[in-house]
Formats: structure tokens, C-alpha cells, sequence
């Protein structure tokens, strides 16, 4: 046995205790080239808590939001609760909406939460806490019209989010209000702006999806007509970026912004890697690509999170989170 | 999880299942859990994607307690639209109705249970599989013409049943529905047997298990010996390990578990080595496995084999102490 086992026992059942109980039939998704270490401590949790495990592995996607084995997404549908553990996000693949919205199976996304994201503060937050901010959060967001989002580094955008509703997304699922997943580790409001409405620029300073492991060498420019990316301009990660959709997504991957979001997780720190990026406390993240994971309408092959540091978000024109600092 | 040079050969020696069973682009599930050898399914993934298999592994975190258990629901519906499974599970679940609902048309499923590094490193799964396909037909034919089965062996084995034509079965790791009767492709990995269907309630004597039985685990030091009547177990006679077996199927079994009609297989391997693991040694070259269990519930299913059977199926005699009298596996000792 590999002793970081022993590590991980301590948060891995973090999400488990907050979301599953015993009897649950629980899928593990991993892939080949995720951590075997990290699927394993979760199997121990979650067998020594009473719940019947199944790990279902598959070659590593391709891209993010590739589809899973067939098999793998059968056995997904078949369960009580799915854990991702893999190397690629999958939360906007039609089998993974099949499996939250259609089968409402608790979901629990960790796509590349690795061993040291697995052991760092981010998962040993204070979840209550979070949770209680992120509903207050997410009230303010479901009753605004429209949002507006600024940032030092050039960001400038406004979309309407009318109807639209906020998740708070915690580390804990709601199957009673309807919310079926949740991430880990977590601390984020995400709402998804309405089609075609989204104009001006966001600029991606911090990471993003398409560059794993590193910090954004330059900004990432991104003009938005109309509810579109019309321009990606920058340095060699913007041309990577445009690369990622040309060889991996569709014409939808181009809808921006897929989704506003705020960070809640105080104790995240930046590395590179969105699983834990997304959740830092006052970083704003704007999708491009797939919105209808959640109440959005486009579907594309691709979602892809960039992340911003230091963002100021206006709902109907009062601000509500000043310079990453939460006024709610 | 590195690469060893073991793997390596694993790698090399589970391909075959491929060639046999798989062609490229088809979606294969290999099923294991968390008490299996994770070479043997790290092995079969790693030929099955090298094969151009698309491989899904699916590992139940929660071993069965015992053979027969079915498996998750999770497992049983992602088996549904695979084209191939592959059980690589550390107990027995192919049988008890279950796996007959998870196959649909056309799905091959290869059992592999209890295989460990070691058997993939033996030489039971180096055998001439192709050959042995060819030679499985005439195996059958000689052996499935129906009649009375006499079965004798040195350790004191004297047993009769009938058999009907054409219920019988053979396997050489190749998932064939013309294979057996059922109508589901079917084999194992390592291979070689063939099976015959007696004729429930026909079973009379006394049968001997002096090799390997599925529990107590390991080559038999006593031998176990069975009296029938009527194709049930009357009982069990032996020392140590015969006990063992009595209380382990009092605590495994609801019910009586006495019934011995269910199956006489002869394994037609030649390169299986006696190792005191049933999975290898029931398909070793003329050898002989009977089983203990309950055929309708199939909750428990337990072999044993015997060494140097002579048998007679109708006037013909068949085998020869251990020798299979079918040309050419007459030469195969």
C-alpha cells in the first residue's frame, strides 16, 4: 500500500460524510493516468462508511468534456452517487447531464484533484462556513437581472442573468432544492448567463483549463459580442487556447460567457490547476464553450474555465463583491 | 504502479484473449476487485488498448464474501454495452442467472477469476489455444453423444449418471456461442475443458476429489470423498480438509447445497501445471472436475478434481487414466 493513503483517509471523506451514507451504491471515475493513490483512499473511506464501491476506469480523455466509455457511463448511470476522479473535467458530457439531471444521481466533480490538492488547505476548509456564504451568495445572484464583471487586468463584461439560477456548490449537494452536484474541494457560486447577451472583454489573468499545472504566462484577451468570443488575443497561452478549440471543440465552444463565478474557499491557493483555482476566495472565473450543465441552453463539446484575480461584480448595479473581497 | 518486467509478460501472454475474442475498436469491460493481483487487470488493460480494444475497468471496492455473489448493479449494466467482459474477480460470479441478464446478443465474456501474476506468468496460458479450437470440435463430438458416464479412478472414485446428446460444452478461451447449449459465448482464460450435462437426479457412488477443491485452498494433503445417491451429496468423508469444506459451505449456503449433477468437465490443456489452484489445475490435460452446490439458486458452486479418471460414456471408452483416447489428444499426456 502506498502510506499517502493514510494522508488522504483525513479529507477524502470529507465530501463522503456531507453528501453519501451507508448503503449508497457509489462509482468512482478515474482514468489511467490519475493518481492511483487518490481513488484508493477514497475506496477505503467510503467502504469503511458502509457504502458499495465501484471504481470504473478508462483510458484518459482526449480533451476536457470528452465523452466516457460507454461502459463506464452505463455504470455511472446505474449508481446512487458518482465520484469523477479523473484527469479530465467531464461534468458537461451529455452521460454526466444524463446521469445528474436526468437520473438525478448526487454527483461529487474532482476532476484532477490530486494528491497535493487532496492534502492541501482547499479541502480542509471550513465547509459549514462556506456553505453559509455560498446560500447567500447564490441568493443575491438568482434575484439579479443582469451582472457585470471588472477586473484590474482589463476585464469589462456585462450579461444578462435573468431567470437564471445560481448554484451554491460546496462540497454538498441539495437533492431537495434540486441540486445534485457539487465538487471537491469546493467554494463557488457559478450562474450561468443567458445566451447571446454577453458584450465586452474578459481577460483571464490567473489560469486556465487549457493549461494544466502552471500559472498563465500572459493574460488571455477575449473580445465577447453578442454572447460570443469574437477575438482571442495575447501570447503564446492565447494561441494555445485557440488551438485547444480548433483541434478539440465546435463552433459552440465560442459562447461566452458559459458562466459566471465566484470563488468562496479561503483557504485555496493558486497552482495552476482550476479544480482548486476555481474555488479561491474573490477570483471570478468565465467560461467559454457548453452552459447546459446547469440552466444554460448551448451545448458544445468543450467548457473551459479562466480564471481572474481581484474581480468586481456588479448585479443590477450594486456591487456585491468589491475587488475579491465578498460584500454580501 | 511502474512497468515491471513481469507486466511485461503478462502483457504478452493475455493477448491472445484479444486475438480470440476482440477486434479493434470494440468496447471491452474487465471486471476486478480490490482483493485481485492489480497486475492482471493492469496486464489485460494494457494488451486489450495495445489490441485497439476501447478498455473500461470496473473494480468492486467490496469483495463478495464468497463465489456466486452477483456483482454491483453499477458493474452488471456497464457490462450491458460491452462487447467483451472479462472477469478478472478474486471470487466466482459467472453463474446464477445474473450473467445471463447481462449479456445481450452477440456478447462475449471471458471468465478469469481467482487468475493471479503467477498464472499469467505459468504455462497454462501459453498452450496453443488456436490449436486447441480445432481440436475442441472432435472432443465434443466423442464425448457428447449422450449415454451413461462411468467414471473410476485410482483413489477410489466409482460413479455413474446419465447424459443426454448434445448438452455438453467445451472451452478453449474462445467465447463461441456454438461452443455450448445455453446460448451465450462463453470461456476462461487459462483454458481447456470440456464439459458434460448429466441428467439431474441421475448421479449414484461415490466420487473422489484428491487434487484441488475451491476450498480449502492448495493441493489436498487427504483426500475428499463424496457419496451420491440420487445426484445429491449423502456425505462428505476425508480428514482436516473435508471438515473444512463441510463448515465452510454451513456458512456460506442457505439451504442444502447437496446437489452433484451439475457438472463433469475434462480438462484438455497439456501445458497447465498442478499448482493446487482450482482455476488452473481443473483445465489440466485429463484431469477430471465435479462440483458440489445448488444448481437452481446458484449461490454456491463448489469444484473439485480428481486425477487419472478412466471413463466410459455409453460402450465407448473414452478416457484411459487420464489419457484422453480422442485423437489427437491421445499424444497431448
Amino acid at each position: 500500500m502506498d502510506p499517502r493513503v493514510i494522508e488522504l483517509m483525513q479529507t477524502v471523506k470529507i465530501p463522503l460524510e456531507l453528501n453519501c451514507k451507508a448503503g449508497d451504491r457509489v462509482v468512482v471515475v478515474t482514468d489511467f493516468e490519475f493518481d492511483p493513490v487518490v481513488w484508493q483512499a477514497m475506496c477505503a473511506a467510503a467502504t469503511q462508511m458502509g457504502m458499495e464501491v465501484t471504481v470504473v476506469m478508462m483510458p484518459t480523455r482526449a480533451a476536457h468534456q470528452a465523452e466516457p466509455t460507454w461502459a463506464a457511463a452505463e455504470a455511472m448511470k446505474a449508481a446512487d452517487v458518482n465520484i469523477y476522479l479523473t484527469s479530465k473535467a467531464m461534468v458537461h458530457t451529455k452521460s454526466a447531464k444524463e446521469a445528474i439531471f436526468g437520473k438525478k444521481i448526487r454527483t461529487i466533480i474532482m476532476e484532477q484533484a490530486d494528491y497535493s490538492i487532496m492534502t492541501g488547505p482547499a479541502a480542509k476548509a471550513d465547509y459549514l462556513k462556506i456553505q453559509e456564504i455560498g446560500k447567500r451568495v447564490q441568493e443575491v445572484f438568482t434575484k439579479a437581472k443582469e451582472m457585470t464583471i471588472f477586473t484590474e487586468a482589463g476585464t469589462n463584461i456585462t450579461a444578462s442573468v435573468d431567470g437564471r439560477k445560481a448554484l451554491c456548490v460546496a462540497g454538498k449537494t441539495y437533492p431537495e432544492e434540486g441540486q445534485y452536484l457539487c465538487a471537491f474541494p469546493d467554494g463557488e457560486v457559478p450562474i450561468m448567463p443567458v445566451e447571446g447577451t454577453g458584450n465586452g472583454v474578459v481577460v483571464w489573468d490567473t489560469s486556465a483549463h487549457h493549461i494544466h499545472g502552471r500559472l498563465l504566462k500572459e493574460p488571455i484577451r477575449i473580445k465577447v459580442k453578442n454572447g460570443w468570443a469574437v477575438e482571442i488575443t495575447g501570447g503564446e497561452d492565447a494561441r494555445a487556447l485557440e488551438e485547444y478549440i480548433e483541434k478539440y471543440g465546435d463552433k459552440n465552444s465560442y459562447n461566452c460567457p458559459a458562466e459566471f463565478a465566484v470563488g468562496l474557499n479561503p483557504a485555496a491557493r493558486p497552482r495552476g490547476i482550476c479544480r482548486e483555482d476555481k474555488k479561491l476566495l474573490g477570483y471570478v472565473h468565465i467560461a467559454l464553450g457548453s452552459s447546459d450543465a446547469i440552466d444554460g441552453k448551448i451545448h458544445s463539446k468543450l467548457h473551459l474555465d479562466g480564471l481572474m484575480k481581484e474581480a468586481t461584480i456588479k448585479c443590477d448595479g450594486k456591487i456585491v463583491v468589491e475587488k475579491g473581497k465578498i460584500l454580501i | 504502479m511502474s512497468l515491471s518486467m513481469q507486466l511485461m509478460e503478462m502483457v504478452k501472454n493475455v493477448r491472445i484473449v484479444f486475438e480470440l475474442n476482440a477486434k479493434p475498436g470494440d468496447s471491452v469491460l474487465v471486471i476486478t476487485d480490490s482483493l485481485q493481483d492489480m497486475n492482471v487487470w493492469m496486464a489485460l488493460a494494457t494488451a486489450g488498448r495495445a489490441y485497439g480494444c476501447e478498455i473500461t475497468v470496473a473494480l468492486m471496492a467490496d469483495p463478495r464474501d464468497t463465489h456466486r455473489i452477483p456483482p454491483p448493479q453499477t458493474i452488471i449494466e456497464a457490462m450491458k454495452v460491452a462487447d467483451l467482459s472479462i472477469s478478472a474477480t478474486s471470487k466466482e460470479f459467472h453463474t446464477g442467472g445474473h450473467f445471463k441478464h447481462a449479456t445481450n446478443a452477440g456478447h462475449k465474456f471471458i471468465i478469469m477469476e481467482e487468475v493471479n501474476s503467477d498464472i499469467l506468468l505459468g504455462l497454462a496460458v501459453r498452450a496453443d489455444y488456436h490449436l486447441m479450437n480445432e481440436v475442441g470440435p472432435r472432443l465434443k463430438e466423442v464425448m457428447d453423444r449422450g449415454g451413461r458416464w462411468h467414471v473410476t479412478s485410482e483413489t477410489g472414485t466409482d460413479f455413474t449418471c446419465e447424459t443426454k446428446p448434445q448438452t455438453g460444452r467445451w472451452m478453449a478461451a474462445k467465447a463461441d456461442l456454438s461452443n455450448n447449449a445455453w446460448g451465450f459465448a462463453l470461456a476462461s482464460f487459462p483454458d481447456g475443458e470440456f464439459g458434460a450435462s448429466p441428467v439431474p437426479g441421475s448421479g449414484n457412488g461415490r466420487f473422489v476429489w484428491d487434487t484441488s477443491v475451491h476450498y480449502p485452498h492448495g493441493l489436498l494433503r487427504e483426500p475428499i470423498s463424496l457419496n451420491i445417491r440420487h445426484g445429491r451429496v449423502v456425505n462428505i468423508e476425508g480428514g482436516a480438509e473435508a471438515q473444512q469444506l463441510i463448515g465452510f459451505m454451513k456458512e456460506h449456503s442457505e439451504g442444502k447445497n447437496d446437489e452433484f449433477d451439475i457438472e463433469l468437465s475434462i480438462g484438455f490443456n497439456p501445458k497447465c501445471p498442478i499448482t493446487g489452484i482450482l482455476r488452473t489445475d481443473k483445465k489440466h490435460y485429463g484431469k477430471i472436475h465435479t462440483a458440489i452446490g445448488d444448481i437452481l439458486k446458484g449461490q454456491l458452486h463448489i469444484d473439485g478434481v480428481t486425477r487419472k479418471p478412466t471413463i466410459h460414456v455409453g460402450d465407448d471408452w473414452v478416457v484411459e487414466k487420464g489419457v484422453i483416447r480422442v485423437p489427437p489428444l491421445d499424444t497431448w499426456v
